[in-house]
């Protein structure tokens, strides 16, 4: 049953924040791991606090505490909560606090002997090792479901975009997912569900080069045939995907 | 494409999804072959939620009342705990700083229980502790998580042990009664950020308890987030007066657990019990507190059955 490679699903969201991509990572996590495969889970935060412990719960919602003591976004507990008997560590979250801690830290000890420190590549590869670390830690990985917290076109998400997608493009055929989640709302006064806010997302994520291959909307009406197609016409999906 | 239409509860969010083949879809894409799961236990899960033969209120008395995000893990663990019991949880969202200016009966006369979850921050205390004396004085089922079991802690000893003063050390430092105070090792720390004591501690619990009742074993391992503890310069005082300190770190140092002698249900707690429970495992101590919860709901309820006819026959 067990892979030989590590495969990354990524999971963005568009429009607005919110919309569920929490749950959705880790219904996507229960999913798989009941059928038999080892799934880890890694939300990557793009704010630059190291971690959630000092941010007002007002704003920004419960701190998850795990065993080994890490204050983590609120979602890490909708992790451990639909995977059941998998405990979180300090590796499941990432932000991008914790990341330019690293590097500065790496920096001023002179590690990088000189070289101008950048975003691209010593912020990216690092994100991409935070991503990898998950496959290994714990031994052998088949998926590794990555959420990207925020919204895309945020400029605070840009280098995690950046760091997915060359992760896209090395893991080859079939070794990587970009699910895209978004809001279909329904207008009142029309009495219709409009995918303008759609189309538009979709397209500022390929504007960065991440061509998503599952929409996920998120609606409060049932979604019509109609619908579909519109959406992923501007997607170029191959119909009945 | 895949539709995520909004539902009721989240844990019918995975069984949406893969009516639509989403787990399928996924692994297509990846060019893996794994056998199918069997969601019986999820779904006997969402039935449950969804039909349940009982109903409580519980009344959740804190400080971001206005944002549930903030209280994310107590409101899935009462689904846990709900869905265990085939009860309802009605959770009634009370401000403490309602309670300090409308009275704790207002608020509380109809509810079957009431939990003060953990915070910072002196503004609510009065109210949370007010609302703690109605409960206690009243016999409803309480559950005190962190700071609650400062309040529950704070208002023991100022209206059964007679301390008017007694008071946190975390809000007033020059306090007469200092009944919680800050943890030793804690004195020196100047920066807030990762500092508290955090994360996974054992625990050793006496019996017979209701906590024992509740988890079946005497050693146990909870979360925490806090600075501050029940100061023990106050334990023979407070012990004397009927609180029972249950639960204590094994070093027998740490007051992780109280229990009030001569109420159906009162336990409070320093650790976070809400970050470990599971649907289909929901944590013990929720799961006995909605227990009690419904127990007291249906005393309540035949009470008033037995009241009525003899109203009737008065008329």
């Amino acid at each position: 049953m067990s892979q030989e490679t590590t495969k990354y699903v990524f999971i963005t969201g568009g429009v607005v924040s919110a919309l569920g991509k929490g749950i959705t990572s880790a219904s996507l996590a229960m999913l798989l791991k009941r059928r038999g495969l080892s799934v880890n889970i890694i939300k990557l935060d793009p704010y630059l606090n190291v971690d959630p412990g000092t941010m007002n719960p007002f704003q920004h919602g419960e701190v998850f505490v795990l065993d080994d003591g890490s204050e983590t976004d609120l979602d890490l507990g909708h992790y451990e909560r639909f995977l059941m008997d998998q405990s979180m560590c300090k590796d499941n979250n990432v932000t991008t606090g914790q990341i330019y801690h690293k590097i500065i830290t790496r920096e001023r000890r002179g590690d990088y002997l000189g070289a101008t420190v950048q975003v691209i590549p010593h912020v990216t590869e690092e994100i991409k090792s935070s991503i990898k670390r998950l496959g290994t830690v714990n031994g052998h990985v088949d998926i590794i479901i990555c959420e990207i917290g925020g919204t895309v076109g945020d400029i605070e998400s840009l280098p995690f975009l950046e760091a997915i997608r060359q992760m896209a493009l090395e893991s080859g055929d079939n070794g990587s997912l970009f699910i895209h989640l978004t809001l279909v709302p329904y207008i009142e006064a029309a009495g219709e569900l409009k995918t303008k806010p759609t189309q538009h997302s979709v397209k500022a994520l390929r504007e960065i080069g991440i061509q998503p291959q599952i929409l996920m909307c998120r609606t409060v009406k049932e979604l019509e045939e109609s619908i579909r197609k519109k959406s992923v016409c501007s997607v170029r999906f191959r119909p009945g995907m | 494409m895949i539709e995520a239409i909004d539902v009721p509860t989240i844990y019918d969010v995975p069984l949406r999804l893969e009516a639509q083949g989403f787990s399928d879809l996924v692994l297509k894409h990846l060019a893996i072959d794994a056998p199918q799961h069997d969601l019986t236990e999820w779904e006997d899960l969402v039935y449950r939620i969804k039909n349940p033969t009982n109903r409580v209120k519980i009344a959740i008395c804190g400080k971001y009342v206005y944002l549930k995000d903030a209280y994310k893990s107590i409101i899935e663990a009462f689904a846990h705990a709900g869905a265990e019991n085939s009860a309802q949880v009605d959770l009634v969202w009370v401000s403490s700083e309602d309670i300090k200016h409308g009275g704790a009966d207002k608020f509380m006369h109809d509810v079957d229980g009431l939990l003060i979850p953990g915070g910072f921050g002196e503004r609510g205390v009065e109210g949370k502790i007010e609302t703690i004396r109605f409960v206690r004085e009243n016999k409803i089922p309480f559950l005190g998580i962190c700071l609650g079991m400062h309040c529950a802690v704070i208002e023991y000893a100022r209206n059964v042990c007679g301390l008017k003063d007694a008071h946190s050390y975390e809000f007033y430092r020059d306090l007469k009664y200092p009944v919680i105070h800050l943890m030793a090792d804690q004195e020196q720390i100047t920066d807030l950020g990762g500092t508290m004591r955090l994360g996974a501690y054992p625990a050793d619990i006496t019996k017979p308890s209701k906590t024992y009742d509740a988890y079946g074993e005497e050693k146990i391992s909870e979360r925490h987030r806090h600075r501050y503890e029940l100061n023990n310069d106050y334990r023979e005082m407070l012990t004397s007066s009927g609180m029972k300190l249950i639960g204590k770190s094994p070093d027998g140092k740490l007051v992780e657990i109280i229990e009030i002698e001569d109420h159906p249900w009162f336990v409070a707690v320093q650790f976070h019990p809400e970050l470990k429970s599971r649907p289909v495992k929901a944590h013990p101590l929720f799961r006995d507190f909605i227990a009690s919860a419904v127990e007291y709901n249906k005393s309540k309820t035949s009470k008033q059955a037995e009241a009525k006819p003899a109203k009737n026959s008065i008329a």
